[in-house]
């Protein structure tokens, strides 16, 4: 079979609990990583498309880090973290608050012990709040995750102990059901300010079952009339499964990325970790850019649409933003260049509206102008800059973000890594980081697979 | 957060480190315009090692990838880990293209640049040699070129038997490294060559008597000179090794290539020095060079163009860079990399370590003979290479047989080979699967070369190391 080796990396190997050479290969125009483990070699497919995978990884990366890495002592991903090695600063911190659940769903990618709640304390949220401070001077926002983080019996003081001047936006996730149910808490949500980042698999009852062990498409539908009577900035989160949900994830995203309260959607590829998504079946794996694939045959979204997300490796994020124009989706990279797009959220996780933006912004709209671009859209988008732009230039920092990103819709194609999969070229460039009260940060892939299960809050190992 | 500009990152890797010799995490890193091989060990801590002084050498180097081309038969039925599975284990991604054979341990020189340290004496026996050219023939199926080396290999008493028994078991040719020193005095062992066509490859570092002395422990350039005159009055095929050491002879580089093109060696083989065996004891900061630099002081010969040179794709983009020059006359050198146009040329020299012509780099010369002839702009090609390639293509015609061919490539073609051998500091394990220059060992392994210098001290033995 001919095959052409591309690329090496290193990576980790559940079975014998080592990291070892892996090659990155090309074969019958798709991509794999191949593990050279000495119990066997594992090769999983990592894109279907050698020409999307060699358009997106042709840059080595400019390395950053955090102000105090840990000294390497084993070596990745044993030193977490973030470590000497480790080549990302800390763009989205997400922590668990609970274990507490009230689903178990079977494509659930965490350990939560069932038989003891923990729910973090103001005391822990403060501690970890100032090691985020501290090691990264301020992040646009950070995810507060689980469990089920509404069942927090403290949730509100939890998000109080949370806002800070150098932390943008507190998001939260949530599987929805307390918001379906108890309109009161919901109204207490939209007025602590915290965004949610809600999770929506499926409208189908029987993929529901699949995904969520049962049938709950009523509460989710619920929840989003609730979220939107309500005007909750909100985040769609939708985990794709080959073989269960992918084509109707795509549909989703389109049809509620116009919503006024959605601010922008996430797209994460299943992937097989934790106490019940390891056992997940179908285990079918689906690459990044076969999701991006699915998606585009969905009305208004195009391939050149997608670009990698700055500081990260380019299979973890692909990402694209649109903008509205009557009902029309336009992409930004139809303004500014996708390289350019990359550059803009290279230090961050969202775009940061500053001059630098609004410049290229505006030289975008101009181009297109001297083209011959659709003259009452530019004048429209103009409008909507300068709103952004006051005049003055007077309107705080703050004021402007949020501004944008009523405006800016934005989709990310986010998968995450498991033990079949683990690249050190990857986990050594996240961003998104699970800190916790002493000031450690974990990249979440690695805290899912390796860390979660040996901290006895989450988890305990069976006897 | 901290921004260090000025520090990329490629990709992870693994590696070994220098220190205790462990398969260690590593990753390919770019600090201040030059690429380096950083690694992490949880006992010696973090090294680095240069690998590239270019990175848009690198950057563009990375390009060269082409499909593994898989040997018939893999000897080892069962991966069970890198390296401990050579070779070649069923994970291994290319195929053999220039074996070496080492015959002995002897030697009559003690060179502090040596990459070979051998624990102990050998001696192969033809019989040892024959099963080994019997493995090559059955996992390759055909096996064109052989090295055989050592030690130094004209001292093995039986090197004739076992050039004859190659070429009898249908290798087409054979070239044997050597200092060449026992030439001098045996008129008999030069016809040897000359008969069997044997190619001498022959150790020549420059021309300074601190170069020699420092690289082979004695000035053996008036020597070597010589040898090479009576090497070219007797007709005797030969080719040039020189070891480059950064600070010792990398300023003779670009005399040594224009001493090539007016001889009559059939190749240069640059090979910048590598530190394993003695020459572990050498100083890596003063000494390391890579392909660019050599690349660099090649582009100060006369006969050498900027952009000659680039990496061949069949192996690790990182281990190997040429150039092959078309002779028109003495002294006038055509690129066969402009003549023939950037894709048919690589590949043509694909899967190739002699200046040959096989069928394929036959019918791509005479296709592009054909389109020069028809192309209205044939006055930017000069008219004597386009009538030395008829006469070359003609003569080929007649005699298309694979001697015919080799044939027709040493004498009308010239190459010029960059050879980056690994050791302890700069072994990285996407290079050695693909690694197409294995050590044969009596039996029937085959383990990469690098692999061999840096793990291994079973020479002979057969042993896995």
């Amino acid at each position: 079979m001919a095959e052409t080796l591309i690329r090496s990396t290193s990576a980790w190997c559940n079975i014998c609990g080592q990291v070892e050479h892996a090659a990155i290969v090309e074969r019958k125009g798709s991509v794999y990583m191949e593990r050279f483990c000495p119990a066997g070699v594992q090769s999983e497919i990592i894109a279907e498309s050698y020409a999307w995978y060699a358009e997106r990884i042709n840059q080595p990366h400019v390395a950053t880090s955090v102000a105090s890495p840990v000294p390497c002592r084993q070596g990745c991903p044993l030193d977490c973290g973030p470590c000497e090695w480790h080549t990302n600063g800390l763009r989205l911190p997400v922590f668990s608050i609970t274990n507490d659940c009230n689903l178990n769903c079977p494509k659930c990618f965490t350990f939560n012990r069932p038989d003891l709640r923990y729910y973090k304390s103001v005391e822990e949220t403060r501690a970890i709040i100032k090691g985020i401070i501290d090691a990264s001077g301020g992040v646009q926002l950070i995810n507060l995750t689980g469990g089920e983080p509404t069942l927090h019996p403290d949730l509100f003081a939890i998000i109080e102990a949370c806002k800070n001047a150098n932390i943008g936006r507190i998001t939260m996730n949530t599987n929805g059901i307390r918001i379906a149910q108890d309109f009161e808490f919901a109204r207490k949500i939209k007025e602590s300010g915290v965004q949610l980042v809600f999770n929506l698999d499926t409208l189908d009852p029987e993929t529901s079952v699949l995904m969520y062990g049962k049938d709950i498409t009523d509460l989710k539908l619920q929840a989003l009339a609730t979220i939107e009577q309500l005007d909750i900035p909100t985040t769609i989160l939708l985990v794709a499964a080959l073989g269960v949900n992918e084509k109707e994830v795509a549909r989703l995203t389109r049809a509620w990325i116009g919503k006024s309260f959605v601010r922008s959607v996430t797209i994460q590829n299943m992937t097989f970790t934790g106490k019940n998504g390891a056992g997940f079946e179908p285990k079918r794996r689906l690459p990044i850019d076969q999701m991006e694939r699915l998606l585009c045959e969905e009305e208004g979204f195009a391939r050149e649409d997608f670009f990698p997300l700055g500081s990260y490796h380019p299979l973890c994020y692909s990402v694209a933003y649109y903008v509205y124009y009557g009902d029309r989706l336009v992409s930004l990279a139809n303004i500014l260049d996708r390289r350019r797009l990359s550059e803009l959220t290279a230090g961050n996780y969202l775009l940061e509206p500053d001059r630098r933006f609004s410049m290229d912004f505006l030289e975008g709209l101009n181009r297109l102008w001297a083209e011959n671009g659709d003259e009452d859209m530019l004048m429209h988008f103009k409008r909507l800059i300068r709103q952004v732009y006051a005049d003055n230039h007077d309107l705080p920092d703050e004021d402007r973000r949020r501004q944008l990103e009523s405006l800016v819709k934005m989709v990310y194609i986010h998968p995450h890594m498991d033990a079949d999969n683990f690249d050190l070229d990857r986990v050594s460039r996240c961003g998104d980081l699970v800190p916790d009260e002493t000031g450690n940060m974990i990249p979440a892939c690695s805290y899912n697979l390796l860390y979660r299960q040996k901290d006895p809050r989450f988890w305990v190992e069976p006897l | 957060m901290k921004k260090d500009e000025s520090k990329l990152v490629y990709s992870q890797t693994m590696a070994v480190c220098p220190t205790c010799l462990r398969k260690v995490r590593a990753r390919i890193i770019e600090v201040a315009g030059k690429v380096f091989l950083e690694k992490f060990c949880p006992e010696h801590g973090l090294s680095q090692a240069l690998i590239s002084s270019d990175s848009d050498w690198y950057r563009a180097s990375m390009a060269y990838i082409k499909p593994s081309q898989n040997p018939k038969e893999k000897n080892v039925a069962e991966f069970v880990g890198c390296p401990e599975s050579c070779g070649y284990c069923p994970q291994h991604r290319q195929h053999v293209c220039l074996p070496v054979i080492e015959i002995t341990d002897s030697c009559d020189l003690s060179c502090p640049v040596c990459l070979k340290r051998f624990d102990r004496p050998f001696s192969l026996s033809v019989d040892q040699f024959a099963g080994i050219i019997d493995n090559l023939l059955h996992t390759e199926g055909r096996m064109d070129v052989v090295n055989i080396s050592g030690g130094e290999p004209l001292l093995h008493p039986d090197l004739e038997k076992m050039i004859r028994v190659a070429k009898e078991k249908g290798v087409v040719q054979l070239s044997v490294s050597t200092n060449g020193l026992a030439f001098l005095d045996n008129p008999a062992l030069r016809q040897m060559f000359r008969e069997t066509r044997t190619i001498a490859a022959l150790q020549f570092d420059g021309f300074k008597p601190e170069t020699w002395k420092f690289i082979r422990g004695a000035d053996l350039a008036a020597d070597k000179l010589r040898l090479i005159e009576l090497l070219e009055a007797e007709g005797v095929t030969y080719s040039l090794v020189a070891t480059i050491l950064k600070g010792v002879n990398d300023d003779e580089i670009p005399r040594i290539s224009d001493f090539f093109f007016a001889s009559q060696a059939v190749s240069l083989m640059f090979q910048p020095v590598t530190f394993s065996g003695s020459a572990a004891n050498l100083d890596t900061e003063l000494h390391r060079l890579t392909i660019p630099d050599i690349v660099h002081a090649i582009e100060g010969s006369k006969y050498a163009g900027k952009g000659d040179f680039n990496p061949l794709p069949c192996s690790h983009y990182s281990c190997f860079a040429l150039s092959y020059y078309l002779k028109v006359s003495a002294g006038e050198y055509y690129s066969l990399k402009n003549f023939l146009g950037r894709d048919d040329y690589l590949a043509m020299i694909a899967n190739k370590t002699l200046p040959g012509l096989d069928s394929e780099g036959y019918d791509m010369m005479k296709s592009r003979l054909y389109e020069l002839w028809s192309a209205a702009d044939s006055g930017t090609t000069s008219a004597r290479l386009l009538d030395r390639v008829k006469a070359i293509l003609k003569k080929l015609n007649e005699d298309p047989s694979p001697d015919a061919r080799i044939s027709a490539g040493i004498d009308n073609m010239k190459a010029i080979f960059i050879h980056q051998f690994m050791d302890a500091h700069t072994l990285d394990f996407g290079r050695l699967i693909k690694c197409c220059n294995p050590y044969p060992m009596p039996g029937d392994r085959l383990i990469p070369i690098c692999a061999q210098n840096v793990f291994g001290s079973h020479q002979a033995s057969g042993k896995n190391p």
